[in-house]
């Protein structure tokens, strides 16, 4: 009996925490968008210069590995596709096997897990170290709010560049496709293009899109709120930071099925 | 009589089933240094996170100038904390930042002032604590002494009313620690500034202190005067004034040293 009422009591306590997370979460979510939407109309306005230099770290920066990863990307696909296609004499479909799934789901998905490695991390990294050193203290006892003087502008680069970049991903993955069909498969270039515009259709680009803005969302919240809730110094850096990268990715993933599912779906 | 400018009233934190604070109250006068004193884990620094709005207390109240510092609103409170200034043990500098922008922070997010009148005043108030010249330097590039000194600089960038201090010369070596002890003072004087400062060094009690707040397991003891404490002849505080070791660590010495 002892044990039963120990599960259960283990599964009420973990339950109660999950739901107290979500809803900080909900509250950081809120306040960062009463910050952007309703603040700057009180007289407090953003913070466009460390928006702009986060926009640089988050978006810029990340090019070259974002283009590269999209690029091997799209180069896997096509040869997938044409490995599997070429039984049928049906090759010419490699150039819609690579557009469509590059931009349904390839290219918001890695884009939004690599930035969620890259910059995920270092917003928990910074966040939680100026929590230890009680920088987040001193704003506060100088009257800034920690959310619209940290928060605000990562969230606000984030949701600029993780589509920005989504979009940029898309032509390179497509780009990956066409060059090893152009190198292996008996295929013209204009065929090829012709068939990736007729494969694809404004909705695919319209839902890569809405992806990477949830995307982005849910990266710059959790890295906030795991920098805000950093426990102990250096060591409780490092926890947060990994516990930030395994949570967004597993939401971006959770979320990915539902939109796919809302947009996609066959039933 | 002085007007009474900081209150704590029937303060009690809990962490838990812990108790930190246990029904403090404290009255700050304007103008006087009151030196909150005890040993480590007496509470010292929480009653001061309450006492600058950093945390909310869950039962009492801090009264600012008669207002209760957690009932105010966000535009309410922005204006209390432009009147306090708060040096951290750590400094809590910026790292991210230079010195004088460490400085220049609160001026550039308070007032409508022009970057050339910002940039004048950022180097008054680091020149008023010794570091002219050192506004372009980072905070990793500078002395621990230099750190407590640019905290304090960013303490005063909106010239407070009140200064809150929290270990001022805690980590620093005596000839460093009396300097800041002493720029404290120097600038109490200079803008009859409230200060209340949190110590468990008595070195800098003497030269701070007005009125000494003793605590002792999350209540505040006696407040007074130095000689005023030390005439109450009470235990704990003779002990502390004479640097006398607990008898649980006398006994641990003894079982070290058997």
């Amino acid at each position: 009996m002892e044990y039963v009422t120990k599960f259960f009591g283990r599964i009420g306590h973990v339950t109660l925490e999950f739901l107290a997370q979500v809803g900080r979460i909900a509250d950081l979510t809120w306040q960062t968008a009463y910050w952007i939407a309703v603040a700057p109309f009180k007289g407090k306005g953003l913070r466009w210069k460390s928006t702009v230099e986060q926009m640089v770290r988050i978006g810029y920066e990340s090019i070259p590995i974002v283009c590269l990863i999209a690029f091997f990307v799209g180069l896997i696909i096509a040869m997938q596709s044409a490995y599997q296609l070429q039984q049928f004499g049906a090759t010419i479909y490699v150039a819609d096997m690579t557009a469509v799934s590059i931009t349904r789901e390839l290219s918001p998905l890695l884009t939004a897990i690599v930035i969620s490695g890259r910059s995920g991390s270092a917003i928990t990294a910074e966040i939680g170290t100026m929590k230890v050193s009680e920088e987040i203290d001193a704003l506060q006892t100088m009257g800034i709010n920690p959310i619209q003087f940290l928060v605000v502008p990562k969230t606000l680069a984030m949701l600029v560049m993780l589509p920005t970049l989504t979009i940029m991903t898309n032509f390179v993955g497509i780009f990956g496709g066409y060059l090893i069909s152009m190198a292996t498969l008996d295929l013209t270039s204009a065929r090829y293009i012709m068939q990736t515009m007729n494969a694809l259709q404004f909705g695919d680009l319209a839902g890569s899109l809405v992806k990477s803005f949830f995307f982005a969302l849910i990266i710059s919240k959790i890295g906030a709120y795991e920098g805000f809730n950093v426990v102990g110094g250096a060591e409780g850096v490092g926890k947060s930071t990994t516990r930030s990268v395994v949570s967004s990715i597993f939401l971006i993933i959770v979320a990915d099925v539902f939109f796919t599912a809302l947009f996609f779906s066959t039933f | 009589m002085a007007e009474t400018i900081v209150e704590v009233k029937d303060l009690v934190v809990r962490y838990g089933t812990r108790t930190v604070l246990n029904g403090v109250n404290l009255a700050v006068k304007k103008g006087e240094s009151l030196a909150i004193l005890g040993k480590s884990g007496c509470g010292k620094s929480t009653l001061l996170r309450h006492m600058i709005g950093l945390s909310k207390p869950k039962s009492g109240q801090i009264l600012i100038r008669g207002k209760d510092i957690s009932e105010m609103d966000e535009d309410e409170k922005i204006e209390v904390l432009k009147k306090m200034g708060m040096l951290f043990q750590s400094a809590a500098l910026f790292n991210s930042m230079t010195i004088g922008d460490n400085v220049a922070l609160p001026l550039r997010e308070h007032t409508e002032l022009e970057e050339s009148t910002i940039k004048i005043m950022t180097n008054m108030k680091l020149d008023m604590v010794g570091l002219s010249g050192f506004d372009g330097f980072r905070p990793s590039e500078i002395s621990g002494g230099m750190k407590k000194r640019a905290g304090l600089a960013r303490a005063l960038a909106m010239d407070p009313e009140i200064l809150f201090c929290d270990e001022p010369s805690a980590g620093l070596d005596p000839v460093v620690a009396a300097g800041i002890d002493k720029l404290i003072l120097s600038l109490k004087k200079a803008f009859k500034m409230t200060i209340v400062a949190v110590t468990h060094e008595m070195a800098s009690v003497k030269i701070i202190a007005d009125r000494i707040a003793m605590m002792h397991e999350g209540k505040i003891l006696a407040i007074g005067s130095m000689e005023e404490l030390r005439g109450m002849g009470h235990p704990v505080i003779e002990q502390f004034f004479n640097r006398e070791p607990d008898d649980e660590e006398i006994d641990r010495q003894r079982y070290l040293m058997a």
